[in-house]
């Protein structure tokens, strides 16, 4: 049962919905398979993988709790860290993520979902030390944009704002 | 910077799609290569089970779509539809919790549908998804034929040396019913006395369908 566990594991579903949504991906997979083609683009299990994360992506759109009005008071990030409630990071987050390069933004995001720096370094051709390197710096250029971002409070609230109002 | 706090925050926006984790080829493979604990048998046994049923409707589904509406006996278009979505009497058998005489019986007309329990034609009726109108239809045509063939039984029986009905082949009694059919359709036939058994039916079977929740299928 690999596409329940890359559900619990890798999408953070909680196992009754994991069944679920694999359930689901399957009857997909079983009513498209004639409409995948092997182009060299994907095998055929990372196009089933690829079905079973959107699936999930769809799962916690519409089961994530109502997002928190962003107001002018969204706490600041303070040293690296953004105090505060979580949304107030989260909305932070979504403003600079796009900012870093493709790569750093992958390499956050692979590591966030606990894949290691050696698997990282394969991927990206590198070894795992400048993977880990990448990862620390790309950490840091956050780290610095949450510094940049609390020298200007009133922009970075006006930013955060713009973004809140995107994603209604 | 807190890198837990950054890696559930991360991590959240990834699984809401905010910034969607690319599936490679090269991904998929490092999970599989992973040691998770695998799920219990039960849950395993769970999404089988629920699987083939999943597949089952939609299988069954698109065999409705391709058939269409045939007047023809209740239990041949069972009988068409469930070909149709290449399912076997065993699988309808263990949809409906009977045993597979019980859809035998069903499709060759060896038991009219009226003296079935309404529930057990409920059950089929929903899981063949027959709109109730076109049930009374089938159920008709199913009395009309099944007094046809009484007619004619002697006959095929001699024609057959003696062979019992309920011990002819498939392919004998199918003969039958389309010989049926057509002396229906030449107007043939005379309406079965059970005709006025429909109605009463129908409106049993109407409540079975009601309390199963699917009204859909009572338009």
């Amino acid at each position: 049962m690999p596409i329940w566990q890359f559900l619990v594991n890798f999408m953070d579903l909680p196992e009754p919905d994991a069944e679920e949504i694999a359930q689901d991906t399957f009857l997909k997979v079983h009513s498209g398979v004639r409409g995948y083609h092997n182009d060299g683009r994907a095998k055929l299990t990372t196009w089933i993988f690829e079905i079973a994360r959107n699936r999930a992506i769809d799962f916690h759109r519409v089961s994530r709790p109502e997002q928190e009005e962003l107001t002018d008071d969204v706490q600041l990030p303070k040293d690296g860290k953004v105090a505060g409630r979580n949304e107030s990071y989260l909305a932070w987050l979504r403003v600079e993520l796009p900012k870093l390069s493709s790569e750093d933004r992958n390499i956050l995001l692979w590591r966030a979902k606990d894949f290691t720096y050696a698997e990282i370094g394969t991927w990206l051709g590198i070894k795992e030390g400048t993977a880990r390197v990448r990862h620390h710096r790309a950490m840091e250029k956050l780290g610095v944009a949450a510094q940049t971002l609390e020298s200007n409070p009133l922009t970075v609230a006006q930013e955060i704002s713009k973004i809140g109002a995107e994603h209604e | 910077m807190n890198e837990k706090r950054l890696n559930a925050n991360l991590r959240r926006l990834a699984n809401e799609g905010s910034h969607v984790v690319d599936i490679t080829d090269e991904l998929v493979d490092s999970f599989l290569n992973r040691e998770f604990n695998p799920p219990s048998a039960e849950v395993r046994d769970r999404s089988v089970s629920r699987l083939r049923i999943q597949l089952q409707d939609a299988a069954i589904e698109k065999a409705r779509q391709t058939v269409g509406m045939k007047v023809v006996p209740f239990g041949r278009f069972i009988e068409s539809v469930r070909e149709k979505a290449e399912l076997t009497r065993r699988d309808i058998a263990g949809r409906l919790r009977k045993h597979e005489q019980f859809v035998q019986r069903v499709e060759r007309g060896d038991m009219s549908p009226i003296d079935i329990p309404p529930s057990d034609i409920a059950d089929l009726v929903v899981l063949f998804q027959i709109k109730v109108r076109d049930v009374a239809q089938l159920v008709r045509a199913s009395l009309e034929i099944a007094s046809a063939k009484q007619g004619f039984k002697t006959a095929a029986a001699r024609a057959h040396g003696g062979i019992r009905h309920d011990q002819r082949s498939e392919d004998v009694e199918r003969a039958m019913d389309a010989l049926a059919a057509r002396l229906k359709q030449k107007g043939k036939l005379q309406k079965s006395g059970q005709s006025n058994k429909v109605e009463p039916f129908i409106s049993l079977l109407e409540k079975e369908i009601g309390a199963r929740g699917r009204t859909d299928l009572l338009t």
